[in-house]
């Protein structure tokens, strides 16, 4: 089967999966709403408890859900091209340290500065990315050359270093209850109760998606490494510098919104990769649309399973995360 | 016609690899480079290839300069086979020869049928048809070498419908036996001789293998600390005298009945001759 | 000679009695509290003046602002605890290892954990009598337990609104919120206001509502409970109130009933729990206080 076809196919096959999941997830929560009274448009809307669960609540809820979580997947597919490694995430060049950062100080600081209707958090640990992205991308580009992926590397476990010791240290000084919603934040949420969080986001997703779009073949040819690849034509500097920022300001946007959620990155390509192969201009629409649609499973369950408490998505990540490696290292055997 | 006219090269600046290199590879012919590790081999493959510039000298192609030419206009001409391929994934042979077509391909474009007959093609004359659908990772060292040299050539496959092409292409192989034992050494010899009779594409091996560099090529050059020790006809510069001033080995060339060379090393140079 | 050796005898014996008998406890004079409802509840017993260090978060009553400071939950400073030579500490309960050392070094500890209303009045009477005066605990504590009735009644017989309880939340977002669950003392005391918790049925002091529950569960009344130190500065209390209109099918949305009580005494189970519960239920049922 050409090339075309597959591809196609594949993004039906996953597309489909996608939308099934955001169609269906709203239907179930943790109260039991009419539908049938949620899409009676004849009740204003401000009267309307069970249009407001479904379209405040859940809608927006699902729609976050399905954006981080593409995101998530995408980007954790470029990281793993770009630095050759299928046990990358995107986490792993110190974006999110950055953003914990932001996101902490703007808790325990109780900063309320709003920027186009987003609060302060989100705003907070989406400039942290940015900071992080930024500090990261000067210290690999010190090199004479191009962006080293070993450099790269270093660079962000450095990052990662100094920005933990900073959060450690902003934590000293926090009250008991800041700390306490520092923590949670750190197990991601999607209760954005509006779509404004996913309206601002948008931008930032759509510029990394498209980068991504043209990136498919670039980190083809550098799983032969980079020699090979600049001598099959790939300017492999500029694939890279675009690969790295593009894959960071798209975790930069979903951690904004959802907080850091793991697992996704790395869970998802791998299945990916096993279902549709290792071709890139499949896997990074596959692995977009399966992370969407992963991801909305999993609120799905965090905040049905234990009805009325509900859980911390990245709680059920990381449940899912850890029989999923478990499972890999059987496999391997 | 590929030109290196006195080139220098360092990875780092203040220490060069390359000291006023010159080396000239007419279409069509089969070039060797020897010398032992850290004379510049690598180096020079990669002047070539255009993945590097030098400092100071130049690199043409058919008189331009290969810095003035896009990296992808470079690829449809020349082609690299490296010493080693690390694969990151698990692609399938077929997906890593059709990796050799993307030089061909717009920016969005898909491979289509000519790419297809292109790599097939390519498996065919280096023997890797049959492995098309199995993963490159479990391939033997020579059957890996072969599917990369496929993949060289489906890059300088003449079908492009991207360009009117100039018809010389040059196919670089950095240590293309090294790490392959004695079988498969044999095959990729007279793999690049086929490929050279068939195809008029110019070959540049940078090799350790003396004996095929003087069996397989029509022009050598020979390299010690970055500089050149002597160049030309392989008859001319493949001497006793021209190896112990590379290696430092006192050598005996003699010519097998097969129309091979035979090069053997007798003793160190400077040491005394055992009794 | 007969007087003599009575005398001598008397004394003799009043001697014996003195070395031989078990000494009595002296009430402890240097008090040191890491928890700062408890130093309210020391100040409250009339033992103030014996108080020589609090905690980093402690602020009231004022006199407490120019003692030393040593720390808090996470971060006793044991050196400087020690360096003070209390003879009576009251830690939290979790605090294993500074009982520990402070036992070591002979020093009484007072071991608190929260719970819901009840246990501020026990607490109340335990501490009384390890700082020897029972009876001022007993006053107090009555005391208290009379007030707390007293709004009971007044507000009793009246519909009592649902309520959320929102004690944490995001600036000028509503997500990260913390409301009060089915147990502890804030429960209690809207309880005794004449509210129904709209989580009472979660059975946990702190509950991270989504923005569902919250639609779902209808409160009537939300009220905001903060500590006077983190209250919304003035000119963005507009906006904050503003937030909760996303979610205006709530009654308490619709009908302007979000209030924001940042009272000391209403998050504190102190001795001011009294004045905090009233304010509550002012809130609640403002008739009934006309």
């Amino acid at each position: 089967m050409t090339l075309e076809r597959r591809f196609w196919r594949t993004v039906a096959a996953f597309g489909a999966m996608a939308v099934a999941a955001v169609l269906l997830a709203p239907l179930a929560g943790p109260t039991s709403i009419s539908l049938r009274r949620a899409f009676d448009f004849s009740v204003p809307f401000a009267d309307n408890p069970d249009a407001q669960i479904f379209f405040i609540a859940r809608l927006p809820r699902t729609i976050a859900g399905a954006l981080v979580g593409g995101l998530f997947a995408a980007a954790g597919v470029v990281f793993q091209g770009l630095l050759r490694n299928p046990l990358a995430t995107p986490f792993t060049l110190g974006v999110s340290t950055g953003s914990a950062l932001g996101a902490i100080l703007a808790i325990t600081f109780n900063w309320s500065i709003a920027v186009a209707g987003i609060s302060a958090v989100p705003v907070a640990a989406f400039a942290g990315s940015l900071v992080a992205v930024g500090i990261v991308y000067a210290l690999a580009q010190a090199r004479h050359r191009g962006l080293s992926t070993t450099v790269l590397l270093l660079a962000g476990v450095t990052m990662n270093a100094f920005f933990s010791a900073i959060i450690l240290f902003v934590q000293y000084f926090a009250s008991f209850a800041d700390t306490y919603r520092t923590l949670r934040w750190l197990m991601g949420d999607l209760d954005v109760s509006s779509y404004q969080p996913i309206v601002a986001a948008l931008p930032a997703a759509v510029v990394a998606l498209a980068v991504f779009a043209w990136l498919a073949r670039p980190l083809n040819l550098l799983a032969l490494g980079p020699d090979s690849a600049e001598s099959r034509g790939l300017d492999v500097t500029r694939a890279q510098r675009a690969a790295f920022l593009s894959a960071s300001l798209a975790t930069g946007a979903a951690v904004s919104v959802g907080g850091p959620i793991g697992f996704i990155g790395i869970i998802v390509p791998h299945l990916v990769r096993l279902i549709v192969g290792p071709d890139h201009r499949l896997v990074l629409p596959a692995a977009t649309l399966f992370g969407a649609a992963f991801l909305v499973a999993c609120d799905l369950v965090a905040r049905t399973i234990l009805a009325p408490v509900e859980l911390p998505v990245g709680i059920i990540t990381a449940m899912i995360g850890g029989p999923f490696f478990l499972w890999l290292l059987i496999r391997k055997r | 016609m590929l030109q290196v006219a006195d080139a220098w090269f360092g990875y780092d600046e203040r220490q060069p690899v390359l000291k006023g290199v010159s080396l000239s590879v007419p279409s069509g012919a089969i070039v060797g480079i020897l010398g032992p590790n850290g004379s510049g081999k690598t180096t020079l493959l990669r002047l070539l290839a255009g993945t590097r510039q030098p400092h100071r000298g130049t690199v043409t192609l058919d008189g331009a300069p290969l810095a003035r030419s896009s990296r992808v206009e470079l690829a449809r001409r020349l082609a690299v086979v490296p010493q080693e391929t690390q694969l990151a994934f698990d692609y399938t042979v077929g997906e890593v020869a059709m990796m050799g077509r993307y030089p061909h391909l717009g920016p969005f474009e898909i491979e289509g049928p000519r790419d297809a007959a292109a790599v097939e093609q390519a498996l065919a004359s280096t023997g890797t048809a049959h492995l098309a659908d199995r993963l490159f990772a479990t391939l033997s060292g020579g059957e890996k070498q072969r599917v990369v040299i496929a993949a060289a050539l489906a890059q300088l496959s003449s079908d492009s419908r991207l360009k009117a092409e100039a018809t010389s292409r040059f196919l670089l192989l950095d240590e293309p036996t090294a790490s392959l034992d004695l079988a498969y050494q044999l095959e990729i010899a007279s793999l690049l001789k086929a490929l050279h009779d068939e195809r008029r594409a110019a070959i540049v091996i940078s090799t350790h293998d003396i004996s095929l560099a003087g069996t397989l090529c029509d022009t050598l050059l020979l390299m010690r600390d970055g500089g050149i020790v002597a160049s030309g006809p392989v008859d001319d510069v493949l001497t006793s005298q021209n190896l112990q001033r590379v290696y430092d080995v006192e050598t005996e060339i003699s010519r097998h009945p097969s129309g091979q060379r035979i090069v053997v090393p007798i003793r160190r140079a400077g040491d005394r001759p055992r009794a | 000679m007969a007087a003599h050796s009575k005398a001598l005898t008397a004394l003799a014996a009043w001697l014996a009695a003195m070395l031989l008998a078990p000494q009595p406890a002296r009430a402890p004079q240097r008090i040191i509290s890491l928890v700062p409802n408890v130093t309210e509840i020391v100040y409250a017993l009339g033992a103030g003046s014996r108080v020589v260090a609090v905690s980093s978060y402690d602020t009231y009553p004022p006199e407490v602002t120019a003692l030393p400071k040593v720390g808090a939950l996470i971060d006793p400073n044991v050196e400087r605890i020690l360096s003070l030579k209390p003879d009576f500490v009251v830690v939290y309960g979790s605090q294993d290892d500074l009982k520990q050392q402070l036992t070591t070094a002979g020093i009484q500890v007072f071991s608190y954990r929260h719970a819901g209303l009840a246990g501020i009045t026990a607490t109340i009477r335990e501490l009384g009598g390890r700082l020897g005066d029972q009876a001022t605990a007993e006053s107090l504590a009555g005391r208290i337990e009379r007030g707390i009735d007293g709004i009971r009644t007044r507000v009793a017989g009246r519909p009592r609104p649902r309520t959320l309880v929102v004690f944490g939340r995001e600036r000028l977002s509503l997500r990260g919120m913390y409301v009060s669950g089915g147990i502890g003392f804030l429960n209690d005391m809207l309880g005794v206001a004449g509210g129904d918790n709209v989580f009472a049925d979660v059975k946990t002091e702190s509950v991270q509502a989504s923005t569902e529950q919250i639609i779902a569960r209808r409160p009537d009344v939300i009220i905001e409970a903060r500590a006077a130190n983190s209250a919304y500065p003035t000119g963005e209390r507009g906006a904050e109130l503003r937030v909760w209109n996303a979610l205006g099918s709530i009654p308490a949305v619709r009908n302007q009933r979000v209030l924001f009580l940042f009272d000391d005494r209403i998050v504190i189970p102190g001795p001011r729990v009294v004045e905090g519960t009233l304010e509550i239920a002012r809130a609640l049922h403002p008739d009934a206080f006309k």
